[in-house]
């Protein structure tokens, strides 16, 4: 396959999921007000002083945006199981990494799409100042979510065949996106608590690590994951 | 060429083995299965099956639920991995993922249509995942043929039964493929699809394309299909002649 080919074959992809998404709202309402549930209720719980505050509250975003999020990365897999689209993708001519990369990118809207809407709403209600650093916020979350869509994207793939898909994805995904949740925890942290130095980075740098090592296995391994 | 055909409607393993090899070179064939085993779990779903399909002809599996029939189909179409035996499509045991998919169209049980997108949209996604030159036209001509011109941009869910397994035979051949896998194709199809499918067979084999598929309708088996292939508990039990005049790989024997 061309470079040219592969461009396409990944937009068509991307396109293809987006206008099922827009038309039917298959995942992204429910992915959303499970994520607002989540923080309304995390929010409004955090009746600590502001010191006690700004040290809980990143952990506390992450953790509602990765749990919302990971019911996107699922369905993005079963919305495709449905009536045999499945087995009709994996016979197009197309790379499994190429599936892969475009199945990673819809769940990279769909949790961006996420945290525009929560990231405000938690602000509002928390009173924590973390817009304050925008530059330093949007790179974390950047990278946090990266490494959880890629990571996202692999497991449901590996799941989404199972009878107790449910239940194994949340066994797998869990465990392994613990760097990436403690990661974007402890960056927020610091950066709401504005201490953007070595140690930021260094969580900044875990987070690239994760982002590049999974994306990487994942369209690694895909081709596997697409076998009945 | 010498073409052996059996005429007995059940002949042991042994005998349906060696009767289902057409003798011709290694070039003509299509697919050539032999010893295929494949298992879902404990399950054996097919046992040391062999088969082979000289290009042009078109070749019917039928068989009791349960038989392997659509998993043969998936192995054939490079979607099951069998556990033990060989294939070979158009002489290549090895072939390179994106060029067998090339050659290749299919149609399992389930239709695989984006109940969201349109009929058009359908036939679009699937030629572009092909690289379809001027897929506008190919797509319009298509629908055109399996008369879906008028549903061409109505969603695949609003489409009836027999509308969507129209518009998934389009989309399997929309690459235009050499060898065609049809699970069922008959199935939800009245008697007006059933003509239009029965034309397109025709035409498929004035293209030479090879079509292989899997049926439960008797009588348009034997309308389609040059040899009938019997399977039962995951074995070849028999094969039959079709009544589908000879084609001209048969001829020039």
């Amino acid at each position: 396959m061309s470079s040219r080919q592969i461009v396409n074959s990944l937009w068509w992809l991307i396109h293809k999921d987006l206008s099922r998404e827009l038309r039917a709202q298959l995942v992204w309402p429910s992915t959303v007000l499970l994520g607002l549930v989540l923080v309304f209720l995390l929010a409004t719980q955090l009746d600590l002083p502001v010191e006690e505050k700004t040290q809980v509250a990143g952990g506390l975003l992450w953790l509602a945006i990765f749990f919302a999020g990971s019911l996107a990365c699922e369905r993005s897999f079963t919305t495709e199981r449905d009536n045999g689209c499945w087995q009709v993708l994996a016979m197009y001519p197309i790379a499994p990494s190429v599936l892969f990369l475009a199945k990673m990118a819809v769940n990279l809207v769909a949790l961006a799409i996420l945290e525009l809407v929560l990231v405000p709403m938690f602000i509002v209600l928390s009173d924590v100042p973390l817009g304050a650093r925008p530059g330093p916020l949007l790179l974390t979350a950047t990278l946090g979510n990266v490494g959880f869509a890629a990571v996202g994207t692999l497991v449901s793939g590996l799941t989404t065949g199972l009878r107790h898909r449910g239940s194994v994805l949340a066994l797998l995904l869990l465990p392994l996106v613990i760097p990436v949740l403690f990661g974007s925890a402890e960056a927020t942290r610091m950066l709401i608590s504005d201490q953007i130095n070595s140690q930021w980075w260094l969580w900044i740098r875990l987070l690239a690590v994760f982002a590049f090592v999974f994306t990487i296995l994942g369209a690694l391994l895909f081709e596997f994951i697409m076998e009945e | 060429m010498l073409r052996i055909f059996e005429n007995t409607s059940v002949l042991t393993w042994t005998a349906a083995r060696a009767a289902n090899r057409v003798s011709c070179s290694d070039n003509d064939y299509a697919v050539e299965v032999s010893d295929l085993t494949a298992v879902y779990g404990r399950v054996e779903v097919l046992c040391n099956v062999g088969l082979t399909i000289a290009q042009g002809e078109s070749v019917a599996v039928i068989g009791p639920n349960g038989a392997g029939k659509s998993t043969l189909l998936k192995c054939i179409a490079g979607a099951v991995r069998p556990v033990a035996g060989c294939i070979r499509w158009f002489g290549d045991a090895t072939p390179r993922r994106d060029i067998l998919c090339r050659k290749i169209g299919y149609v399992g049980q389930q239709e695989g249509l984006y109940a969201e997108l349109t009929a058009l949209e359908n036939l679009l996604f699937a030629g572009r995942m092909n690289g379809v030159a001027n897929i506008h036209d190919r797509a319009g001509a298509l629908l055109a043929d399996a008369a879906l011109e008028l549903q061409a941009h109505r969603p695949a869910r609003q489409l009836s039964q027999g509308m969507r397994q129209r518009l998934a035979i389009a989309r399997s051949v929309v690459h235009e493929p050499k060898l065609v896998l049809l699970d069922d194709p008959s199935s939800s199809l009245d008697t007006v699809g059933c003509q239009w499918l029965t034309q397109l067979f025709r035409r498929w084999r004035r293209a030479g394309q090879t079509v292989c598929f899997v049926s439960h309708d008797a009588t348009l088996t034997r309308n389609l299909a040059d040899r009938v292939v019997q399977l039962e508990a995951g074995r070849i039990v028999g094969i039959e002649r079709g009544s589908r005049p000879p084609t001209t790989l048969q001829r020039s024997a």
